[in-house]
């Protein structure tokens, strides 16, 4: 990375915090894997953690190296989350702004700071496609909130 | 006429070639298109060879590309047209404002950028060339990009009709920088047709102002200009194309962009700010009266010297040697514009915070270029300064 970009330039979040519930056929699963992923200009950062007892889980914010000049911020995210044996997507989308808390950004909160990332996820439910305002998101999880619209 | 790209679905595909061109991409982020474009390589013949494995994808290291084709259905408004988008794989104003760069000739005989031109010609070479003699005879082609992919579109969507390859073409730039000179900015004009001409940009984003001479913007006068309310300073941050989606995709019509509260300032206004002294700060406005007072001066030099911008200009020497010769000539000569070039290196001066006390007489080639370089330098420091007052803000 230029020098220039690591000492000026935007902060980078690849992945901000999460805060989740999974649940399997209605009830909370207990000890499922979490496991987040980001690809960033061709190199992939992983974190991952385990749900509780009442399915809840909880991922902080994942800052990337350096900061951002005048480039287009880019990076691909996925939550994968595993049990027993068997493994489900839960998210998958592109990140397009390097700031914190601006992955679900639509037309109706995109000037606003920011929604953090709350959400329920039912892991039999198959996911479908939220068009986002610069790209989509693939998730079977729902927020407290409507974002974007659900491409038919 | 037929159907053009709205400003949500325009700025959208623009920012999406930036999505497109990775190993984990995946067809979710075509999904919004996928009723009115076809990206799929495997049909219509539109199969690009490309070094990525997936074949629509052209690659090099400086400019990338992406084609798509109208779904051959009987409700779609695009059928058997062309859809082009192009982005560049390095930073815009890295580029458009190093003054060591030369100038070249476009495929079309224009001064234009010479490292716009070749990252062109690479994107020609390795596919777009090929694509349009198979392509069966598209009835539009959209050409669509932000920042130096900008530059691209509008060099391929002149290219398209300098070379009759569709019937209509339309172009649609976010953020773009300047491309060519006066010759190049006519010419393309002519080709493409102004009414299809889509330039959107924000006042306060510094790629749009850059290179500063004798560079000009491909309908240089347009009205989709955003932020016409907000700072007088300049702002990396709305060089983003998630500054630009946010501003332009509200908008349901290109009509509704519009902002025609700015006025070009006339020759009087030009005149009066280079003879005027004092203090003038870098501020977007006096950035943009700068401009305006340089392609005046430029314009009329040639005009008295009764010689074309092109003779002068020529192939492979760098830009900032030849305003300077250009300049001196024009100042040494004993025409009406003279006197406005020493008002104007002496209004650089002031911009750059020096001293003017150098005579006209006094000013030889070597030192005007170092002022032009000194302002260019400014400009570059100043983007920076204001990254710095933005990182210092979070």
């Amino acid at each position: 990375m230029d020098l220039l970009d690591r000492v000026l330039g935007q902060k980078i979040v690849l992945f901000s915090e999460v805060n989740g519930v999974i649940t399997l056929n209605q009830k909370p699963l207990s000890g499922a894997r979490v496991m987040r992923q980001v690809e960033w200009k061709d190199i992939t950062y992983k974190d991952e953690t385990v749900t509780s007892a009442d399915g809840s889980f909880h991922l902080p914010e994942m800052p990337g190296p350096g900061r951002i000049l005048m480039s287009e911020f880019v990076a691909y995210q996925k939550i994968d989350v595993e049990y027993q044996g068997k493994e489900w997507l839960i998210w998958k989308m592109v990140k397009r702004d390097s700031l914190p808390n601006r992955e679900l950004i639509d037309l109706n909160n995109g000037e606003s700071a920011g929604m953090p990332i709350h959400f329920t996820c039912e892991l039999s439910e198959p996911t479908r496609l939220i068009k986002l305002l610069m790209g989509v998101l693939r998730t079977n999880c729902h927020f407290p909130v409507k974002v974007g619209e659900v491409l038919k | 006429m037929s159907a053009i790209l709205g400003p949500g679905d325009a700025v959208e595909l623009a920012g999406l070639v930036y999505a497109i061109e990775s190993k984990n991409y995946t067809e979710d982020e075509l999904a919004p298109y996928k009723r009115n474009w076809n990206f799929n390589p495997d049909s219509n013949s539109l199969a690009i060879k490309g070094s990525s494995g997936t074949a629509r994808l052209m690659r090099k290291t400086s400019g990338f590309c992406t084609i798509a084709s109208g779904a051959d259905n009987v409700a779609n408004p695009y059928r058997n047209h062309v859809l082009i988008l192009t982005r560049g794989t390095s930073s815009a104003f890295d580029w458009a404002s190093d003054g060591t760069v030369g100038i070249s000739r476009s495929r079309s005989g224009h001064l234009v950028h010479m490292g716009f031109q070749q990252v062109f010609s690479e994107i020609l070479d390795n596919g777009l060339r090929d694509f349009f003699a198979r392509a069966k005879n598209p009835v539009k082609v959209h050409c669509v990009g932000h920042s130096l992919g900008g530059a691209l579109a509008t060099m391929i969507a002149e290219w398209v009709k300098t070379n009759r390859k569709a019937g209509e073409v339309a172009l649609y730039t976010f953020g773009c920088p300047r491309v060519g000179m006066e010759s190049y900015r006519k010419y393309a004009e002519d080709k493409i047709g102004k009414e299809n001409i889509y330039r959107v940009f924000h006042q306060q984003d510094p790629v749009p102002m850059v290179p500063l001479w004798p560079f000009l913007h491909i309908q240089q006068d347009s009205t989709l200009r955003l932020g016409g309310s907000g700072g007088n300073f300049i702002d990396p941050r709305k060089h983003y194309m998630a500054s630009y989606a946010l501003l332009v995709s509200r908008s349901s019509n290109w009509k509704k962009l519009e902002d025609n509260s700015w006025i070009q300032p006339t020759e009087k206004a030009l005149k009066q700010w280079m003879e005027s002294d004092g203090v003038v700060s870098f501020t977007v406005s006096s950035i943009n009266l700068l401009n305006a007072s340089i392609a005046w001066i430029f314009r009329e030099v040639f005009k008295e010297m009764a010689i074309s911008i092109q003779n002068t200009l020529s192939v492979g020497m760098t830009l900032l040697d030849q305003i300077a010769m250009v300049l001196h000539r024009a100042q040494q000569g004993k025409f009406p514009v003279s006197a406005y070039v020493t008002h104007l290196i002496r209004k650089i001066l002031q911009l750059l915070g020096r001293k003017v006390t150098v005579l006209a007489e006094d000013m030889s080639i070597s030192f005007i270029r170092n002022i032009f370089e000194a302002l260019q330098r400014r400009l570059s420091k100043e983007v920076k300064n204001a990254l710095i007052n933005v990182s210092k803000e979070q």
